[in-house]
């Protein structure tokens, strides 16, 4: 059958407006007509086609069907037999395109097949819909699942190098200041991405990129919209401030080895979440921006469900912690207040029975030596409170080392010298730190004070000073019945249980030893024990040196 | 009236509990720790026991096990004396033997009171 005759004005305008390629196959597998577009798809003329074997033509496939196959098929459909819809990869003009073949006998009257028609169709579109669809689905199932982020975003990485073929894919996520992104996840052949790694003296994940003005990154972030960058080099440069970097961009522009890139916004409804990165070997077409940025408002949703979980579960915790940390205060504290306010009541209640004079001084004295500890005690409470709340105003003033010290032993000396206890101070010279008074204060109080009640009978304080580098060290040491090793971690931790039923380590200094670090801490110091049970313990903390006025 | 042995590392506690109780007419020998307790018992036997719980080395709980374990001195009352006063801490002086848990801050009377009974019982 001749085309002419299926030639009529309607046919020809169809035939020749048709997107599908229409081939016609000859029995003898030659190629009978092919119409403009199955032209376009082959990239030949429709002389070049017609009269040729259709095995000769190949559709542009990656790998060529066999004559056998050819003919094969051929028989098929002239046998009357069904030919199944086949999909094939074909590369037109450089680029991977999908297509269906559809192949469908042409019967004369007589039920004898004089043709073959093949519609070529490019479901290239449909393909990477359905692929979309499919990772969507991917994503959400895992957000359902409870799956962790990094979970989600790997998919989503994963999902875009090999289902959409971009050769690099990358997520990030807007920070909290919303001055940078960070890169959540990625996704690129490994070796490349050692390759790079290596050479940026950086790691690809948890990369930081701050938004730099007029770059592709804070293009796609202010407008919500897809930017498409040919000029790689440049966008590379784009992800960092460091000139060294900045000098490195072409060096990994070519180890990466994309020719266009493009970035398109994460969007929760309208909230901006992050971006996606892509690149390619191929030039990208708006066409592509518009897939990648449907994809980024559908996971964009699924990214912040899932971030928004986690941070949710976060919190949880931090609060369950805080208000665990609440209750121990709580017992703590009230624990410790029981033993001054039962000597102050008991004090007083004797004083006002006692009839002798200095009896009665006596016993009003212990009563408010004890009410002055459980001042101290909820001082350090509010200490701890303060700090941990981050609060501390951190007056920063120059104390004079030696006279902090001094006032601190005059203060503890009556208590001392009742257990029999000695103290002696050794401040090598005048020093003078950057720390605030009642801070030292507090700090020296409560470690004189521990080493006073841990000490033996007749036994020795020492209190020295010295220099190291830029810190001082203020170190008090006692004679007293020391520290196990395993317990020695705990000191400082303050809130540890005082309930356990073991021997009290150090249980009444609980509250003020945590106090203590916080406070030097704040200060950029370090507080430390060093200890052997039955011999004494070595407390020590540093504190920055204030500058010498010059005289 | 009864010769009490107070055992408690607190020396203003010691101070205190030791008035209210010479007040009351009895004698007070007093002991700093585990140790020093167990020397106390070795010279003298009182009438009662007043126990602190927290105490370097062992603490009361051990220290009263330790007093009903020993044939010579498990008819001695022991009273507890502290300031855990949680529900455990109630249950672990019973369970080592303790006759009473006496809390610290504590009420005069109160005080008085039950350290009466222990000693109107021991002498049945």
């Amino acid at each position: 059958m001749k085309l002419s005759q299926l030639k009529s004005k309607n046919h020809t305008k169809v035939y020749g407006a048709v997107s599908d390629g229409i081939i016609l196959v000859n029995p003898d597998y030659t190629i009978g007509d092919a119409n403009p577009a199955a032209c376009k798809m082959l990239g030949r003329s429709r002389e070049e086609i017609v009269g040729k074997p259709c095995y000769e033509i190949n559709h542009g496939l990656k790998r060529p069907c066999p004559q056998k196959k050819w003919k094969c098929s051929v028989r098929e459909i002239s046998a009357g037999r069904s030919f199944p819809e086949t999909v094939h990869e074909h590369f037109y003009n450089g680029d991977k395109r999908y297509v269906k073949i559809i192949a469908s006998p042409i019967q004369d009257e007589k039920g004898k097949v004089v043709q073959i028609v093949e519609i070529v169709r490019d479901i290239t579109e449909d393909i990477m819909l359905e692929r979309e669809v499919a990772l969507l689905l991917k994503v959400n199932n895992l957000q359902n699942k409870g799956a962790k982020q990094e979970e989600i975003f790997a998919a989503i990485t994963e999902g875009l190098t090999s289902l959409f073929e971009y050769k690099l894919s990358a997520i990030y996520l807007l920070n909290r200041d919303r001055n940078s992104l960070t890169c959540k996840s990625y996704s690129i052949d490994s070796k490349i991405l050692t390759k790079a790694e290596k050479l940026a003296g950086a790691k690809a994940l948890g990369y930081e990129a701050p938004l730099l003005k007029g770059s592709p990154l804070t293009k796609t972030v202010e407008a919500k919209k897809p930017v498409i960058t040919s000029d790689i080099i440049e966008l590379i440069k784009s992800h960092t401030s460091e000139k060294y970097l900045r000098a490195l961009a072409p060096a990994i522009a070519k180890i990466v080895g994309i020719k266009c890139g493009i970035g398109v916004p994460l969007l929760a409804r309208d909230k901006l979440v992050g971006t996606i990165g892509a690149g390619s070997e191929k030039e990208l077409t708006t066409k592509d921006a518009e897939r990648l940025a449907r994809f980024g408002r559908q996971a964009g949703l699924a990214v912040d469900r899932a971030v928004l979980y986690e941070n949710l579960e976060e919190a949880y915790r931090e609060l369950k912690e805080l208000d665990k940390l609440k209750d121990d205060i709580i017992s703590n504290v009230s624990h410790e207040l029981k033993t001054p306010i039962t000597i102050c009541s008991g004090a007083i209640e004797l004083a006002m029975e006692e009839k002798d004079e200095k009896k009665r001084n006596e016993l009003l004295t212990m009563g408010r030596e004890a009410l002055h500890e459980q001042n101290r005690i909820v001082g350090d409470l509010l200490n701890v409170a303060k700090v941990k709340k981050k609060a501390l105003r951190l007056k920063s003033e120059t104390v004079n080392l030696t006279k902090a010290v001094e006032v601190v032993v005059h203060e503890m000396r009556p208590r001392a010298t009742k257990s029999e206890i000695e103290i002696k101070t050794d401040l090598l010279e005048s020093l003078d730190v950057k720390t605030d008074f009642t801070g030292l204060y507090n700090v020296l109080i409560n470690l004189i004070d521990n080493a006073i009640k841990f000490n033996k009978k007749g036994g020795k304080i020492s209190i020295e000073a010295m220099q190291k580098g830029e810190f001082a060290e203020i170190s008090v040491t006692d004679t007293g019945i020391g520290i196990a090793e395993d317990n020695l971690p705990k000191l400082f931790d303050g809130f540890y249980q005082v309930d356990s039923s073991s021997s009290r380590v150090y249980g009444g200094a609980g509250l003020g030893l945590t106090a203590a670090k916080e406070i030097i801490e704040a200060y950029g110091g370090k507080i430390g024990v060093e200890s052997e049970p039955g011999r004494g313990s070595r407390f020590y903390f540093t504190l920055p040196i204030a500058k010498r006025r010059m005289i | 009236m009864a010769r009490i042995l107070l055992v408690d590392d607190e020396p203003e506690i010691v101070v205190l509990t030791k008035i209210i109780l010479e007040k009351e007419g009895h004698k007070v020998r007093v002991a700093k720790n585990s140790t020093n307790c167990f020397e106390k018992l070795k010279v003298e036997t009182p009438d009662l026991i007043i126990l602190d719980v927290m105490m370097p080395g062992d603490n009361g709980w051990a220290v009263c096990k330790k007093i009903k374990e020993d044939k010579k001195t498990q008819d001695i009352p022991v009273a507890m004396f502290t300031v855990r006063t949680s529900d455990d801490s109630v249950e672990k002086s019973y369970e080592s033997g303790a006759n009473a848990h006496i809390n610290k801050p504590f009420d005069r009377k109160e005080f008085l009171h039950i350290v009466r009974g222990l000693l109107a019982k021991a002498k049945k």
